[in-house]
């Protein structure tokens, strides 16, 4: 899994993080409430790359020794976290929930046993899940009523992203104007002739044709108009047009800015920060292999195997996946490719697998 | 003798050039309704409806109302522009149209009734599962005379939509993108029967296809019979949307 460093910043002992303070500020409240009454555990809800787990470090450093961490990176296989739960401190945080439990018939075990303790212990519970995952196990299990508090961590807005970026660039950056020249006809027809075979005349068709540059420069003046344009810099329209791609996902931008600005680059314009495009043709089963790998964020190929048909091509599909682009493999370990995730959530939900 | 005029001006109305223009104007009806099938057809897989809410059947349920409306647009052009009728001419074609009906074509025009009443009252739409003039399938297309469907065994049968005035429909999930299935397992009145409802319940909200949702609940129900209990698990698949490389042409 790709690890976000991009949102934090080591200053001396400290971490410093983006765009989630109000999330740290209900957290503080909640961990400072007398013996935690009313109890109120909280899930922490986000999608891949959006900084769960950075956000974990941060809540530790609040925590002042009160508490337990438990971080998952793999699928729960043994019951050694039941030990550490039991003997934890007044405040457990435990990152990724998402792999206490497999999609497969007797794959809940873990997860039964972790929120039957979450319910009948007197400790707070801090925990985080993946989106996609909860939004299957809320239905599962009655998880609103074990984590009565929810936080979903807001998207970025580009003057974070610009701060992330600025925090973490060891280089100069220098911005610079795109390139637009002001064309009103995004169409020109022009005239084909046709030559009707029994008659013999010929006709002269207009056919239209697109002028893609101006189109493009069309677009772009309706995303920026005018008045905005006028009002922010080059700059500003750079991290705007990289939280448009990224959707505010500090994790994907930062995958996005690293590959549309190498650290050679001149001066940045906005029309360089692009936009990853993929084309994602699969069948239904593999469509529920990247969805599972898009749930679990870390999987290997045997897991898929235990989950997904084990008759199935598992192999050649992966190999398909990571052909496109799609997701990574890495010592047989596969994840999502960050500039990907988007693309991926919005092909899944048109086969009806996320929602 | 006045009906004679009438029947004669009929006749010369009906020469080789309207009759040419009349079937220009129906091919171009055809390659209309062509043209916007495959356009629609096209666009009803694009990911991008999701942004604006829509899915692939709302598109294609847009298809059998586009194809009647330029059928009819075509012969009422037909009509009353080319062949110019009036209005004595057209009681009297509605006479001929009438004694046609009684000799033979009765069958077609409760086809294309059929075929319209389909479009107005929605008993099935493009994509829905249905079981129609005794076959099941998936509802491929609604055409002007006959109801295309593609049976599990990737048949295609036409079955004339007059069917519907004489036996009933019976659709499974009626416009929905999901469908209600039931599986029944049968043990011994002596097993771990609260065992036997986990594996059924995990096995049903592991399935790669279940959908699970607030509209789309899944219930697990247990029943005694004298020499064995059923249990029964009721959930909610999705009918999976098929890729352009699987889906068939």
């Amino acid at each position: 899994m790709a690890s976000l460093h991009c949102v934090l910043k080591k200053s001396g002992e400290s971490l410093e993080l983006f765009g989630f303070e109000d999330v740290l500020k209900n957290i503080e409240e909640a961990i400072n409430q007398p013996d935690f009454t009313p109890r109120s555990n909280i899930a922490i809800i986000a999608e891949p790359f959006s900084g769960r787990s950075e956000l974990v470090y941060k809540i530790s450093e609040m925590c002042r020794d009160k508490e337990t961490k438990i971080f998952f990176s793999r699928l729960v296989s043994d019951d050694n976290f039941i030990d550490t739960l039991e003997k934890s401190g007044d405040i457990v945080l435990v990152d990724n929930c998402q792999y206490l439990f497999s999609r497969n018939i007797g794959g809940f075990e873990k997860l039964d046993i972790f929120l039957n303790t979450v319910a009948s212990s007197n400790k707070l519970f801090i925990t985080t899940w993946n989106q996609f995952s909860w939004n299957y196990l809320r239905f599962v299990y009655p998880l609103e009523n074990i984590f009565p508090v929810r936080i979903e961590l807001p998207r970025l807005g580009p003057e974070e992203l610009k701060k992330m970026v600025m925090a973490n660039c060891e280089w100069q950056m220098t911005f610079a104007e795109d390139v637009i020249v002001k064309n009103d006809q995004c169409f020109e027809f022009s005239e084909f002739p046709v030559v009707l075979p029994i008659i013999k005349r010929t006709f002269m068709i207009p056919i239209p044709r697109i002028d893609y540059f101006a189109l493009k420069c069309r677009f772009q003046a309706k995303i920026w108009p005018s008045e905005q344009k006028d009002a922010t810099s080059v700059e500003d329209r750079v991290f705007l047009r990289l939280k448009d791609v990224s959707e505010g996902n500090p994790g994907v931008a930062q995958a996005i800015w690293k590959k549309s600005i190498p650290s050679t680059k001149g001066a940045i314009k906005p029309e360089d920060i692009i936009k990853p495009q993929y084309k994602i043709d699969t069948n239904y089963s593999q469509a529920y292999m990247l969805y599972i790998i898009l749930c679990r964020e870390c999987v290997t190929i045997k897991e898929l195997k235990g989950i997904i048909d084990p008759n199935a091509n598992i192999d050649r599909w992966v190999y398909d996946l990571e052909r496109s682009g799609l997701i990574s493999v890495d010592n047989e370990l596969l994840s999502i490719v960050p500039e990907a995730l988007h693309s991926i959530v919005s092909y899944l939900k048109s086969m009806r697998l996320v929602w | 003798m006045a009906s004679v005029d009438v029947i004669s001006g009929l006749f010369q109305i009906i020469n080789p050039p309207t009759i040419l223009s009349s079937l220009a104007v129906l091919l171009l009806a055809y390659a209309a309704s062509r043209i916007t099938t495959y356009v629609l057809t096209s666009l009803s897989e694009w990911n991008v409806l999701n942004v604006f809410g829509l899915n692939r059947i709302t598109v294609k349920m847009l298809i059998p109302l586009l194809k009647f409306t330029f059928y009819f647009a075509g012969l009422y052009y037909i009509l009353a522009a080319i062949l110019k009728i009036a209005s004595d001419q057209l009681v009297l074609f509605s006479g001929l149209f009438g004694a046609g009906l009684g000799f033979g074509l009765q069958g077609l025009f409760a086809d294309v009734v059929g075929g319209l009443l389909t479009i107005v009252e929605r008993p099935y739409q493009i994509g829905d599962k249905i079981t129609m003039g005794g076959h099941y399938g998936e509802v491929k297309d609604i055409g002007l005379r006959v109801t295309r469907l593609v049976t599990p065994g990737d048949t295609l049968v036409s079955v004339p939509n007059g069917s519907i005035f004489q036996n009933p429909v019976a659709n499974v999930n009626a416009g929905n993108l999901e469908m209600m299935v039931m599986i029944d397992l049968f043990i011994d009145p002596s097993s771990d029967a609260q065992k036997a409802m986990q594996i059924l319940r995990e096995a049903l909200l592991t399935s790669q296809y279940i959908r699970l949702s607030e509209k789309h609940p899944y219930v697990i129900l247990i029943k005694d019979f004298p020499f064995y209990k059923r249990i029964r698990a009721r959930g909610m698949p999705t009918i999976p949307v098929m890729s352009s490389s699987s889906r068939p042409m």
